[in-house]
């Protein structure tokens, strides 16, 4: 920002915001300011040094300025970190549907089909992290058997599983030809039984379509897993099939990864990187007024509704990082860390009181220098942690985390700053 | 140095005893001055300041003075430092706010006047003179309740308001004439001499602008943590710069007229003069003139509420209109007693004024010392205005064809600490 030496009224300018108006001058203004200019001169009033010259200016002695203003009353929602996405909501929690799978299974006996699921199937956008580290408690899936055959199918053993594929693209078996399961951490093999309500095989009518829902968060959370963690899963189905001889029934399989989750104690960590702009002073004038940053502070107080504690480190630079964590690049500046308590859940997950916490993050002068320039990039790591006894919770599409914030700026200029 | 030059000025005074009824000897300096020239010059609007010159001619002259509150000429010449040999930067605006005194807000005044005068005397105790005069006021305040946001923040006090923050200047070019009439000795020959004034000046307005609150009180401005309400109307009135060109400035932009009176009683073997001017009574008419206005109200607790709010905030063109203004009004008391053979000493004070350009009571000391008597030298006190305490100086050449006089002030302090100046030249030819 550069300033103007000129003696100014206001002047108005046609549709000009009025905080970007710049002054004018009087009539007689040509004349004074000469005439100062010379006076100025004359008695020699201009120091020796720009130093100097600036001692001057701070002859008024040591004075603090102090601003304190609503910075926003906002909503976190936690939604928001699902930009982009297709998400769906099933019973209430959030999730993200995973691509339709189809196979086409031979009505013979021992029958074995298999799909790979895509490594594009799923997009947990911001929440990608957090959903590797965590296992997922419950999703929904839905299978539909389609018979187009002349006569009625009848599939009894009926087992979906997810398998890691081999690199070259084959199911892994073993010895015996049985496809080698994906596993959970607990070495549970990645099946799930299917068969019609109350009957222990499925029956396909000339014609029709069965259609069986069931809770296969096992599966999901399997195909998930590999995925985000650079394998690629494909959904199995195996089973003995009687019918039609030599005909094939189409099945469908949708599922969708619901964010119910059981957490790890050590919680799960979400990283984002935004680049904003900053208060776009030119590099003295930041520097300068850095310098003079006494405290720089953002308190909130914040309404915590999710299922959640929330630990949140934020690490800031200057410039456009792009995707790149800014938290060890030379010059940033970590931001204190700070923790927001979470409300009672209950067993399943699901918030039943939300809690009102208080949030204060402190900037020195130095800290504050980043936010001053152009273009800053905030690097920001939360953690969420379970409350519940078994670490079990969900996110609903209200899940919010409401901030009555404001922000406090102290300067001190002056003969001691 | 401030505090010597006040002592060695009251000294010059006190030593020559009660200064009433002081009689000025025969032949000495006193005595020989013309009793136009014991007329002190001012540089301040003074209508008749030529009038009284008791040959005829002509003057050429010119003054300005100018003032704030906050920055002395050191402060000015540390920006200009600044400015040239690095950046100013915002820092430097954060200090500069820093000097603005609390309670006081900031204040700027400045007046120019330059041009010609023709006349002399007449026969039977006449003068009379004419005038052209190129003039310019200007005046700005920015009251302390909408300046202390800006200087300190909201942490001690979270309301503020424009208060009585406004700003207006005009400019003007006049001519007129004015006569003098020289009565007495009254009752003895030792009696006063009476000189009445009165004269008439047409003033065409060059250009106009004010900018002020519409709201009592400078309207509300509530900062806090959280939350953010202003109500605020401004309303700036200005004679449009686009096109200017001195015909339509003199022409076409309205007119108006001023009369000046004056009272003088002067007891010449007493050295005694008394006083009263009244000044600049009338007003101008004012075509063309823009206004618009610009109305913020907003209460929110989102700053980003605000800021867009005064993204979109305008100046808005409501009308053009013809603004009919009244002349800021002068008057002057003003007196003065030859204290002993060379020094003759002065008091004057200008009441304050209202209206568009306002100005507090100011009272100016001087002393006039003629070691030789057609070369004064002068020296004088400054209170009150807007910045305290002033001093001025000057010098004249007072020649029967010849006129010269240069003087200058220091306002609100002494030299690098003054926070305004003033100076005025003027020649005279006389025929």
């Amino acid at each position: 920002m550069t300033l103007k030496t000129e003696h100014h009224i206001l002047r108005s300018v046609p549709n000009t915001p009025l905080h970007t108006m710049r002054p004018g001058r009087p009539t007689s203004a040509p004349a004074l300011a000469t005439a100062g200019l010379l006076l100025i001169a004359a008695l020699g009033c201009e120091p020796g040094s720009v130093t100097e010259a600036r001692n001057q200016l701070n002859r008024g002695g040591e004075r603090i300025f102090s601003l304190i203003l609503p910075v926003t009353i906002d909503s976190a929602v936690v939604d928001d970190f699902l930009e982009g996405v297709n998400d769906t909501v099933v019973n209430g929690v959030l999730g993200v549907p995973i691509d339709q799978q189809s196979l086409s299974v031979p009505v013979i006996p021992s029958f074995l089909a298999s799909n790979p699921v895509p490594v594009t199937a799923v997009d947990f956008a911001e929440f990608e992290d957090a959903v590797r580290d965590a296992t997922i408690a419950s999703s929904p899936a839905r299978l539909r058997f389609t018979n187009l055959n002349g006569q009625v199918a009848t599939l009894s053993n009926v087992v979906i599983g997810v398998v890691a594929l081999n690199p070259d693209g084959s199911i892994p078996v073993d010895g015996t030809g049985a496809p080698v399961y994906d596993t959970t951490g607990a070495g549970v093999p990645r099946t799930l039984g299917v068969s019609d309500p109350g009957s222990a095989v499925i029956t396909v009518a000339v014609g029709a379509t069965s259609t069986i829902d069931v809770e296969a968060a096992i599966i999901v959370d399997g195909v998930v897993d590999l995925i985000l963690n650079g394998n690629r899963p494909a959904v199995v189905v195996s089973g003995d099939g009687a019918g039609p001889l030599g005909g094939f029934l189409s099945v469908t399989i949708d599922m969708v990864a619901l964010f119910d989750f059981f957490l790890p104690p050590e919680g799960v960590v979400l990283n984002s990187n935004t680049t904003q702009a900053g208060a776009e002073l030119d590099t003295g004038d930041a520097d300068q007024v850095a310098d003079r940053v006494s405290l720089a502070s953002f308190i909130a107080v914040a309404t915590n509704r999710t299922a959640f504690r929330v630990d949140v480190e934020i690490a800031i630079a200057e410039g456009d990082f792009g995707e790149t964590d800014v938290f060890g690049v030379p010059g940033s500046v970590v931001i204190s860390s700070f923790s927001l308590d979470a409300g009672t859940v209950d067993v399943t997950g699901v918030l039943t009181a939300p809690i009102v916490d208080t949030v204060t993050i402190a900037l020195t002068g130095a800290q504050t220098r980043p936010l001053l320039g152009d273009l800053f990039t905030a690097s920001t790591r939360i953690t969420l942690l379970p409350v519940s006894a078994n670490g079990r919770a969900v996110i609903r599409p209200t899940d919010v985390v409401t901030f009555n914030a404001r922000a406090a700026l102290t300067i001190v200029t002056g003969e001691k700053q | 140095m401030r505090r010597a030059v006040g002592i060695a000025l009251l000294a010059g005074v006190l030593h020559t005893g009660a200064l009433a009824g002081q009689a000025v000897p025969q032949g000495s300096q006193a005595d020989r001055v013309d009793l136009g020239y014991r007329r002190t010059p001012t540089l301040r609007f003074d209508p008749f300041r030529h009038l009284m010159i008791p040959h005829w001619g002509f003057v050429m002259s010119f003054g300005a003075r100018g003032a704030n509150t906050a920055l002395n000429l050191s402060d000015l010449g540390a920006l200009l430092k600044i400015d040239s040999d690095d950046e100013l930067l915002a820092g430097d605006a954060i200090d500069v706010l820093g000097l603005i005194p609390r309670g006081t807000g900031l204040a700027f005044s400045a007046q120019g006047e330059g041009g010609f005068y023709l006349g002399g005397p007449l026969p039977g105790g006449l003068a009379i003179g004419f005038s052209v005069q190129a003039r310019g006021f200007g005046a700005a305040q920015f009251d302390d309740d909408a300046v202390a946001l800006l200087r300190d923040g909201n942490g001690a006090r979270q309301e503020f308001s424009l208060g009585d923050s406004r700003g207006s200047g005009l400019a003007s070019a006049d001519y007129g004439a004015h006569l003098l009439l020289r009565l007495g000795p009254v009752y003895s020959v030792d009696g006063p001499r009476i000189t009445l004034g009165a004269g008439a000046r047409i003033v065409r307005p060059v250009a106009f602008a004010r900018a002020r609150s519409l709201l009592d009180n400078g309207g509300r401005v509530l900062v806090t943590g959280d939350s953010l309400v202003a109500n605020i109307q401004i309303q700036s009135l200005h004679t449009p710069i686009d096109g200017f060109d001195a015909g339509t400035a003199f022409g076409d932009r309205g007119s108006g007229l001023a009369a000046d009176f004056l009272v003088r009683l002067e007891w010449p073997t007493n050295g005694i003069a008394l006083e009263a001017m009244v000044a600049n009574l009338g007003s101008v008419t004012i075509d063309g003139v823009e206004r618009r206005t610009a109305n913020i109200s907003v209460a929110t607790t989102l700053l980003d509420s605000l800021i867009n709010v005064l993204d979109t905030a305008d100046l808005a063109i409501q009308d053009t209109l013809t603004l009919d203004l009244t002349l800021p009004r002068v008057v002057r008391f003003s007196a003065s007693a030859w204290a002993n053979s060379i020094l003759q000493v002065d008091v004057a004070a200008t009441l304050p004024t209202g209206g568009e350009f306002p100005a507090p009571l100011a009272v100016d000391i001087g002393t006039t010392w003629r070691f030789i008597r057609t070369l004064p030298l002068r020296a004088g006190v400054i209170l009150g205005d807007n910045q305290g305490v002033g001093f001025s100086g000057g010098f004249a050449i007072e020649g029967r064809v010849l006129f010269l006089q240069v003087s200058g002030q220091s306002l609100g302090g002494l030299f690098k600490h003054a926070t305004g100046a003033g100076g005025r030249f003027e020649l005279g030819l006389f025929f």
